[in-house]
Parts: C-alpha cells; sequence; structure tokens
C-alpha cells in the first residue's frame, strides 16, 4: 500500500536545468502532478527596457537568455527595422545568419553534455563544454566578447568580418563534425540512453499543437513546420537545408532530432561562407540621442534552439520603447506540455522528460 | 490581402483591419465577442496561440489585450487586440481552447491587474511576496522603488 | 545507429589526446585584437563633453573635476574626465562608439584583482595598460561627420549684384542637420551670450519651428541677424568639430528664424509698466536695442536717442547687404520696438542733448554708442579725395548713396571689415564695369589673418587678390591722381609676448598699381558724448569704459555696454552685454527675477 507524499525537486538540483523548482506529488514510484515554480531568476527586464534609449537596450537584451544570446539582439533589431521600414544590406543579412547559425550549434553542444549530465554519464559534459569553446574563440574575434556579444545594432551589425575569419569557422566546423563520431560512440549509441529514453514521455501528433508546444519538440512528433522555412527572416531563403522530423514524439525522438539538426547547421554554416556577398555591413543609423521611429505594432518570431522564440514590440513614436513582451520559446513547453508528459512517469524520469524538452528558466521569468 | 483575412473579415465584427506587413495582420474586435471570434479563428486553422500580451495605454485610460496566433496551413501570423477599460479591468478567459492560455492569464493577472472571469487561479507567478502595486502599469515608478529598496553603493 | 553496451568504452583513446585547456599563467591565451576590456582614455583628446556618461546603458560612468585642468582648457573643453564604477560596466562598447574625439576605447586587460572595494573606481586613463583593442573609426563610429550642404548662389552670379548669397536650408536637410547634435552642450559656454543652443536644435529636429525660436529668445532677441551674421564661437566649441564638420548651428537658427511669422513670435504679458526708473539708452544698435527689449518686456519702458535715422547700428550701416539686407534687420527691431520703446531718431548725444541733462532727467542712462570713428594709417597724403574709411564706404554702399567706385582698388585690412570692403567693391566695379580689380593687402600672412576663414574663402572665390605680409608707405601720385602706392616688406607681425609690434624690412619694396584705396585697419571711439564728464569717467588700458559686473561706470547712474566695453567686438558679445544690463536694472529696482 502506498500513500501519496509530496517532494520538492529544488532549485540546486543537477536534474533540473537552469533555476526553477518543482513540487511533486507521487505515489510510490509513479507521478500523479507536478507543479513548476518560478521566480528565481526575475530580473524585470520588460519594465527596463522602456526606460531606456532604442541604442541602450542592446547592451541589456542578450541577457534575458544565456546559452543562446543571439536570438534576443536579433528580434530587438528586427522589430525595429520593420516598424521604421529600415532597409538591411545584404552583407549584414548574411553575417547575422552566421552569427545565429554559430550560436544555435553551441547552444546544442552545451545541450549535449546536459544530456549527459542527467543520466549520469558525467564524461558528456566535459567534452561539449571543451568543444563548445572554441566557438566562443570564434565570437571573441568576431564581436569582441566570449557569450554576450552586443554585436547587432538597428541597421545591421556593429563591425565588419575581420581578417581570415572564414577559414577559422571552417576548420572549427570541420573539427566538430569529426567530434560527432565519437559523440555517437559516448551517448547516442549508448545502450543505457537508448532504454532510458526510448517510449518515455509519449506527446502524441493530436495534443501538439494545442499544447503550444513548437521547435524540435513539435516536429519530434511529426509535423514538419520549422519558421526558418515557412516565414523565412535574415538570409535563410538563400540557403538549402531541411527540416528533420522524427515520428515517435517520445523522449528519445526529441533528443535525436536536434543530433541531426546541428549537422544541418554546419552545411548552413558552410554555405553562408561560401556565398558571403560583397558591400556594406550596415546601414548605418546615426545619433542615438535622437532616433525616433514611427507608431506600430509588431511580433517577430525567429527559430532558436529550443523552439518559436518572439518579441511583440509597441512604439508610440518617441525615442524609448513603449513595450516589449518577449515570449520565451519553453513557456508553453514547461506550463503545459510538461504537465502532461509527466502523468503516469516515474520520478527518475522527470528529469530526464525536463531535459528533452530544454527548458529554459531564464526565457520564462524574464 | 490574402484570402483567410478576407473571410475572416466578413465572419467577424472586426473594427479595424491593419496590414503590418506581408504574413502578419491585426485585427480589433469587441470584448464581448472574443471568445466566439477565436472559436472562430481556431476552426478557420488558427491553431496556434503564440501569446497573449497586455499594454497599458494610460493616456486613452484603456488596456489592450492581443492574443497573437498563428496559422501553420496559411503561414500567416494575427493578432487580435481588444480594448478594456482601465478602471474595471476585466476579461474574459479561453483556457478551454488552449490549456497554456490559463499561465498567461495569471501572469497578467500579476503583472497587470487584470481579472480574468472564469480563470479563478490568483496565485502569484513570478514575484513572492508583493504587496504593492503590480508593476508594469505605467504608473509604478522603477527607478523610486529601487531606489528605496536597494542601497546604491557608495565609493570613497 | 546501432547501439550497444560496449561503444562508449572506445572513448578511452582521449587519454592520449592532448588537452584542450591552456595551463595558465606559464601559457597565455591568444587574445582577440577586439576584445572589449577594461577601458583607455587618453587625455590629451578627450574634451569632457560627457557624451559616454549619457549613453552608458547602465549609468557607470561619472565625469569628475580634474583641479589641475581648470583654466588650462581651451574653447569647447571641460577639465573633467570620465571615471568608471566597474562594478555596473558591462563592457558594451557604447561609449567608444559615440566618443566624437575617439579619446575612449577598450583595451585586451581583464584581469583585475584588488584587496579594496573602492579601487574598483577609478578615474580612468592609459596608465594600467596602453595597449587598446576596440576601437571606433569614422566610418564605425555612431556620430555623423559630414555637414549637409548649405546652397549657396554662384561665384560667377553673386558678384553681380548685393543679393543675398546664402539662399537658407529647405525643409527636410535642416531636420537632417539638427539630428547630428548630440546634445552635449559644449556650444553653450562657447556662446558670449549662453544661449540653450542644444535645446532650440532638438526643437527644430522635431518640426517645431515657434518652439524653437521662443527658446532663443530667452537670451537673444536678434535672431534674423545672428543667423546671418554671427561669428559662430560655437561651432568652433562644438564635439563633432574635433574630427569632422561642425553642426551648422547658425544656419539652422536662421531657418527657424525664417519659417516663423512675426505674428507668431512669443506673446510677452506684461502685467505693469513701471513708471520708475526711467531709462535712457544712447545709441539704438544691438546692445541698445537688446537692452531695450528686455528692458520692455519687463514693464520698464526705455527712451532711445539715436544720431542716424534708422536704427541698427552697425548691423544696418555697417555689414553689406549681401549678408544681412535691411528686410531681415527690420522683422527683428519692430518685434523688439513692438513692446513700446520709443527712439528718437537724428539725435546727437554731446551736440543736441547733453549727457548731464541726461543724468538729471533719467534715473538711469546707458551708453551703447560702438565704434563710429574710423582709424587711420597716417602715411603722407592720407586725406586724398581717392582715400576712403571703411566706415564710410560702408555707410554709403548700406544707404545706397552713390560711390563713384575706381577700377583697381586696394584695400588695406585683414579683418572681416576688410572682407566685407573689398567683396562689396568686387561687386560695384561688377556693376559698374562689367569685371572687377580689387587688392587686399595685409601686415599678417594667409593663416595668420584675423579674418573669418570662411570670409576668406568666399573672397577668394570672388577673385579678390591678396597681398600678404606687405605694409604701405606712401601713395604714389601723378599731380592729383592716385595711381598706386609703394609698399615695404614685414617680417613679423607680433612680438615673442604676442603682443603688436610689426617688424620692416625698408630694402623690399614693392610698388602696386591703383586708383582708389579704402582703409580697413580698426575703428575707434572719439567719446564726443561724454566730453563734459571726461575726467570722472575712468577708462581700462585699452581705452575701453570701465564697468563693474553690472555694467555700472565709475559715475554713478551711468552705465555703458557693447564694443566700447568689450575686447571681443562682434554683434553676440554686444547682445550679451545688453541683456546682462537689464537684467540687472530689473533686479535691483523691481527687486524680482527678470522675465525672459
Amino acid at each position: 500500500m502506498h500513500r501519496n507524499f509530496e517532494y520538492y525537486i529544488g532549485p540546486n538540483h543537477p536534474g533540473i536545468a537552469g533555476n526553477f523548482s518543482i513540487k511533486v506529488e507521487a505515489n510510490g514510484d509513479t507521478v500523479l502532478n507536478v507543479e513548476p515554480e518560478f521566480g528565481y531568476l526575475h530580473r524585470a527586464f520588460e519594465k527596463l527596457m522602456e526606460d531606456n534609449l532604442y541604442i541602450q537596450n542592446i547592451a541589456m537584451v542578450p541577457r534575458i537568455c544565456v546559452p543562446d544570446p543571439d536570438i534576443n539582439e536579433y528580434c530587438y533589431c528586427s522589430a525595429i527595422e520593420r516598424i521604421a521600414k529600415k532597409e538591411v544590406p545584404e552583407r549584414a543579412r548574411f553575417i547575422r545568419t552566421l552569427v545565429l547559425e554559430l550560436s544555435r550549434i553551441a547552444a546544442y553542444l552545451s545541450y549535449f553534455g546536459g544530456i549527459g549530465g542527467t543520466i549520469g554519464l558525467y564524461t558528456a559534459p566535459q567534452w561539449s563544454v571543451g568543444d563548445r569553446d572554441y566557438i566562443l574563440d570564434l565570437f571573441e574575434d568576431l564581436t569582441g566578447g566570449r557569450v554576450y556579444h552586443i554585436y547587432m545594432v538597428p541597421g545591421g551589425v556593429r563591425r565588419d568580418l575581420p581578417e581570415g575569419f572564414e577559414e577559422k569557422v571552417l576548420k572549427v566546423m570541420d573539427y566538430i563534425e569529426e567530434r560527432f563520431k565519437e559523440y555517437d560512440d559516448l551517448i547516442f549509441g549508448n545502450k543505457v540512453f537508448e532504454k532510458r529514453t526510448k517510449g518515455v514521455g509519449i506527446l502524441t501528433k493530436e495534443k501538439a499543437i494545442e499544447l503550444g508546444a513548437t521547435g524540435p519538440v513539435l516536429r519530434a512528433s511529426g509535423y514538419s513546420y520549422d519558421v526558418r522555412k515557412d516565414n523565412p527572416y535574415a538570409a535563410y531563403n538563400k540557403v538549402d537545408f531541411n527540416v528533420i522530423t522524427a515520428e515517435d514524439g517520445d523522449t528519445y525522438s526529441r533528443i535525436m532530432v536536434r543530433r541531426r539538426e546541428i549537422e544541418e547547421s554546419i552545411k548552413i554554416v558552410r554555405q553562408v561562407i561560401d556565398k558571403m556577398p560583397e558591400g556594406e555591413y550596415k546601414n548605418q543609423w546615426y545619433n542615438p540621442f535622437k532616433f525616433d521611429i514611427p507608431e506600430g505594432r509588431v511580433y517577430v518570431k525567429i527559430e532558436s534552439s529550443k523552439g518559436e522564440y518572439g518579441y511583440y514590440f509597441v512604439s508610440n513614436g518617441s525615442d524609448k520603447p513603449y513595450r516589449v513582451n518577449v515570449r520565451g520559446a519553453s513557456f508553453p513547453h514547461i506550463v503545459t506540455v510538461f504537465k502532461e508528459l509527466t502523468k503516469g512517469a516515474r520520478i527518475e524520469d522527470i528529469a530526464l522528460i525536463l531535459f528533452s524538452i530544454d527548458a529554459c528558466p531564464p526565457e520564462v521569468d524574464r | 490581402m490574402k484570402d483567410i483575412i478576407k473571410r475572416i473579415k466578413e465572419k467577424l465584427d472586426v473594427s479595424e483591419l491593419e496590414k503590418i506587413q506581408d504574413d502578419e495582420y491585426r485585427i480589433v474586435v469587441k470584448l464581448e465577442n472574443i471568445y466566439e471570434s477565436l472559436v472562430l479563428l481556431k476552426r478557420e486553422g488558427f491553431e496556434h496561440l503564440s501569446l497573449i500580451s497586455a499594454t497599458d495605454w494610460i493616456k486613452d485610460n484603456k488596456f489592450e489585450l492581443v492574443y497573437i496566433l498563428y496559422s501553420y496551413k496559411d503561414k500567416t501570423i494575427l493578432l487580435v487586440s481588444i480594448f478594456i477599460d482601465r478602471r474595471i479591468a476585466k476579461g474574459k478567459t479561453i483556457k478551454e481552447l488552449w490549456p497554456v492560455a490559463a499561465t498567461y492569464e495569471r501572469e497578467i493577472y500579476e503583472m497587470f491587474g487584470i481579472e480574468f472571469e472564469g480563470n479563478d487561479d490568483k496565485r502569484p507567478f513570478i514575484l513572492e511576496g508583493w504587496k504593492g502595486m503590480p508593476p508594469m502599469r505605467k504608473d509604478f515608478d522603477l527607478n523610486k522603488y529601487a531606489n528605496k529598496k536597494f542601497n546604491r553603493r557608495k565609493y570613497a | 545507429m546501432s547501439a550497444n553496451l560496449l561503444r562508449p568504452i572506445k572513448s578511452i583513446e582521449q587519454i592520449f589526446r592532448k588537452p584542450h585547456t591552456i595551463r595558465f599563467p606559464e601559457e597565455k591565451k591568444e587574445i582577440s585584437p577586439r576584445y572589449r576590456g577594461f577601458h583607455i582614455t587618453e587625455w590629451e583628446k578627450c574634451i569632457g563633453c560627457g557624451n559616454c556618461r549619457d549613453i552608458c546603458p547602465v549609468n557607470a560612468i561619472n565625469m569628475e573635476v580634474i583641479p589641475r585642468l581648470k583654466g588650462k582648457v581651451e574653447i569647447g573643453e571641460n577639465p573633467e574626465r570620465p571615471a568608471i564604477d566597474y562594478g555596473r560596466c558591462c563592457f558594451c562598447g557604447l561609449c567608444v562608439d559615440i566618443c566624437p574625439t575617439s579619446a575612449m576605447s577598450l583595451s585586451q586587460d581583464f584581469i583585475m584583482v584588488e584587496p579594496e572595494l573602492n579601487d574598483f573606481y577609478f578615474i580612468s586613463d592609459e596608465k594600467r595598460i596602453d595597449k587598446k583593442s576596440w576601437v571606433a573609426n569614422e566610418e564605425e563610429s555612431l556620430v555623423d561627420f559630414k555637414r549637409k550642404k548649405m546652397p549657396v548662389l554662384s561665384p560667377a552670379k553673386r558678384v553681380k549684384s548685393f543679393e543675398e548669397m546664402v539662399l537658407g536650408f529647405p525643409e527636410n536637410i535642416a531636420i537632417a542637420e539638427a539630428n547630428r547634435c548630440l546634445e552635449c552642450g559644449e556650444c553653450v559656454d562657447a556662446c558670449p551670450a549662453h544661449m540653450d543652443i542644444p535645446e532650440y536644435i532638438r526643437a527644430i529636429s522635431k518640426g517645431d519651428n515657434k518652439e524653437s525660436v521662443r527658446i532663443m529668445y530667452r537670451t537673444n532677441p536678434f535672431l534674423m541677424t545672428c543667423g546671418r551674421i554671427c561669428t559662430h564661437n560655437c561651432e568652433t566649441a562644438c564635439a563633432v568639430e574635433k574630427r569632422g564638420e561642425p553642426v551648422a548651428i547658425r544656419w539652422l537658427k536662421r531657418y527657424a528664424a525664417d519659417n516663423v511669422d512675426i505674428k507668431d513670435y512669443p506673446d510677452y504679458k506684461v502685467e505693469k509698466i513701471y513708471k520708475k526708473p526711467k531709462v535712457a539708452i544712447i545709441g539704438a544698435g544691438p546692445a541698445g536695442l537688446s537692452a531695450a527689449f528686455y528692458l520692455s518686456i519687463n514693464g520698464i519702458i526705455p527712451t532711445i536717442y539715436e544720431r542716424h535715422s534708422k536704427a541698427g547700428g552697425m548691423l544696418r550701416y555697417g555689414v553689406p547687404p549681401y549678408r544681412l539686407s535691411d528686410k531681415e534687420l527690420d522683422k527683428d527691431i519692430n518685434y523688439i520696438l513692438s513692446y513700446g520703446a520709443k527712439i528718437k531718431y537724428n539725435t546727437v548725444v554731446g551736440e543736441d542733448i547733453k549727457i548731464e541733462w541726461l543724468l538729471k532727467h533719467f534715473d538711469v542712462v546707458y551708453i551703447a554708442i560702438g565704434l563710429q570713428a574710423a582709424r587711420w594709417l597716417r602715411f603722407p597724403n592720407y586725406r586724398h579725395k581717392n582715400i576712403y574709411s571703411a566706415v564710410d564706404f560702408l555707410e554709403k554702399v548700406n544707404t545706397g548713396k552713390k560711390i563713384k567706385i575706381g577700377k583697381e582698388v586696394l584695400v588695406i585690412g585683414g579683418g572681416n571689415v576688410a572682407m566685407d570692403v573689398a567683396r562689396s567693391a568686387v561687386r560695384l566695379q561688377h556693376m559698374e564695369y562689367g569685371k572687377s580689380n580689387v587688392k587686399i593687402l595685409s601686415l599678417e600672412a594667409m593663416d595668420e589673418l584675423p579674418a573669418l576663414e570662411e570670409e576668406v574663402e568666399e573672397a577668394i572665390e570672388e577673385k579678390v587678390k591678396f597681398i600678404p605680409r606687405r605694409s604701405v608707405i606712401e601713395p604714389i601720385l601723378e599731380g592729383k591722381k592716385l595711381i598706386g602706392v609703394k609698399t615695404v616688406k614685414v617680417t613679423s607681425v607680433f612680438d615673442e609676448k604676442g603682443r603688436f609690434a610689426p617688424k620692416l624690412d625698408k630694402s623690399d619694396v614693392k610698388e602696386y598699381k591703383c586708383d582708389m584705396i579704402i582703409q580697413a585697419i580698426g575703428q575707434m571711439c572719439p567719446f564726443h558724448c561724454l566730453e563734459d564728464i571726461k575726467d570722472k569717467i575712468k577708462m581700462t588700458p585699452q581705452r575701453k569704459v570701465e564697468v563693474k559686473d553690472s555694467y555700472e561706470t565709475s559715475v554713478k547712474h551711468l552705465y555703458a555696454g557693447g564694443d566700447i566695453v568689450n575686447t571681443r567686438m562682434d554683434a553676440v558679445s554686444a547682445i550679451a552685454t545688453g541683456r546682462d544690463f537689464a537684467f540687472s536694472i530689473v533686479k535691483k529696482y523691481l527687486k524680482r527675477e527678470p522675465v525672459r
């Protein structure tokens, strides 16, 4: 005879991605209900952005999502450009695509480390952190900062590509591709990994869209929707890549979708380097103390490594934003998808399900 | 204008229609019709709810609630906007249509003070032990609050 | 991929690989040449404008006053330098991108270990490290260094008449030019009248010309005039000028004043007209009229005594019409007089009225007569009928009196007045003969000329020839006709202390042909009106009237202002003295703050 117990899986726990706590109600080993609790990382970004000039916000915006900061810079700059109808030159679009894809590869590498850590295979985080460092070195050469780049401005990017940058990027891409064989040996071809993830936490095709899943979570359930193909932005309509899907909708497929998407990202990076056009790297917007944009509203969305990431931006014609609302990609995932998938799961599967949805509390708390 | 937008214009009672860019439109409807309008839109293919957002127009004494929908078939973003009175601040819940809306409404209640009829979940979502006015409203002065609560470090 | 339990064992071969990590501190990592680390500020280039403090997103920069720089800075610079709080700095590099002089840059230094918390807030300089990595050149900077062009009449067209040379900004160019201003405020201190320049430029950039005019009237009532002829000290001090072209402040003032009708000008509500103090102003020039305006809007209506038949002083009788014509000057003067001040024309104080009568019948007397008499170079025959003074010549040009202009004119002098005289002579020659031949002879070399650079350039465009570093000894006469001058070389103009002491080389003699000479070497004031109280009034060693801060002279109730008091003799300084005198009278007699 079992009784119902309440457990707290608190903010400091190796099985939790980031900082948030879960209240678990379980009967023996079977989970009845989970209740996530947020608020540990609230930094009041949306209210702070209303007090600053447009250009002062670009130093603040990347800090909303730590593993993948360029998505914030891109969405913010793109929202301003769409309301003010400002053209972005061709070369700047390609450079922005390059930065977004490198950021996605870095985010996926640290994700693989996280997966290894969840099932107890601590060799994987050691490898992936080391490999991610080569990409951070590339960012340091290009933008001057390793984690927070502060590189995109409304109208383009801040500086041009340095000398010899393209060769360095291609070398790092070759190196990472070779490492995949070793990651496959270590995690993805590991029988223990397969047994722990196959058939766990199935998200059925009928419920996926209603619960609000997007990104790799949705694609693992059988839909082939990707913002880069449906509503293309930056230079994505000029490069060739496949949209990866899977049929089962369980934890194993969600992780393998990401494993195969990183190869597509490397393909995109190679094409961008190959097709990079000459020209201006920004459409300069002088004098930040006096730039006003006209009134308007826009919703900009892009495909981040976690799903659909969007900014709802309202301007009232002055030199400060009126309302900026950030839609974190993992908001619906943690709140509704997570609850649905853990009904009837076992306690040891909670961490794996959470990782497979790729939860990111900084995006939810802002 | 796209076909789907034309169909929507015929079927719903729309007071404003605006094209923001090629694949994004905005319509304004009334508070009383919001539930029926969203049911209709969901049947027309707008099956994905991205976000529910609120804006405080303090000079006009109104709140604006925006429901951001997306149609995978037509690849169009639609912003459905309603205006509610700032002093009454009551909306209608849509948590039966999309389960995630319950949490968006809970966050809007905490940040703006807008109540949703039918959604009684008033637990704090992010803020803990907060006793002041809803902080995202425009009459809440963040600088004053920060200067009162925290000490600015003084260097010699 | 097939999964089995043995595949992970292959990872053991990692043992035999070189590790990624760098053995710090023996090995050092190569840091990128664009890294954003701690700041470097070059104090030589920094002008203390404070733009870095204004743009910092986290308020990490404060401007601290440096005591040893006080008093040693030039115009347009502040004795302040940035101090950075590294507890707040986010290393974004926006301060580098906005710095107009490229004094700020970021370095490759990122390691700082200090035991004291206060060591993390310090005034930034080059002592910690001097290797720059994140810099902003003109292309990358957020400041727009290029000025928008002002449309002007071409030289070939404009020499044919006295039509106004500058055509004025159209609306879109004015707004684009106003958008270049960084609002740092370096110009305010440099302006002799301390006008609120960043505020009125901001109003122009928003399209609100009426608001801009209202802000300008707080400090200066001569907008059409200063918008055309001011010596623009503000533009020399502009922060953008250090690496590019300064914001066109004078042309923006002209744009705003031109585009607002006089009926939309600010409407000052005068609540009460005061009978005391009774104020008399001698001279209706820029200083006198400025004083009259600021007294009138505060309720004190002065009486002005003017020797000419029209008001304006040097603005009307000394500035040629292609720079400032009567129509624009009248718009300014009519608005000033609309508040009640009365002018008694054709009245010379000293002849028609005595100064003692004024001191008896008025509570306050203000002298602003300016420098109406010419200074003469007294070589032999300097009073020949074809040798004119600049003051006389320009007065005839401005009143339309006929001048028999010579075929070859020689102008002596190197200042702004000499340029005005020469260019007017060019136009008169074109109107009379169809071609021009004007030479300017000066003691100074071309790069030492006291005239504004743009005046010299425009004179060269109009085909005026310059003869620098020569001095006239005597004119050459053939019977009674003037046919040329004899000149000698000048080796230096100023001595080591910077005083005016020209040295001549009498062995190098050259002759030049001319049939008309105009002397434009300076002006002075004979002070006829002060004849009766000559012993009581105190003068400075430079022959100017000595005044206190309130502009009162050594004679009680007698005040003075304008060119007879200032060492910097231009219109805007005179306007500033008139305004400050008016405010001091309001504070002293009405015991309240003046209305502006």
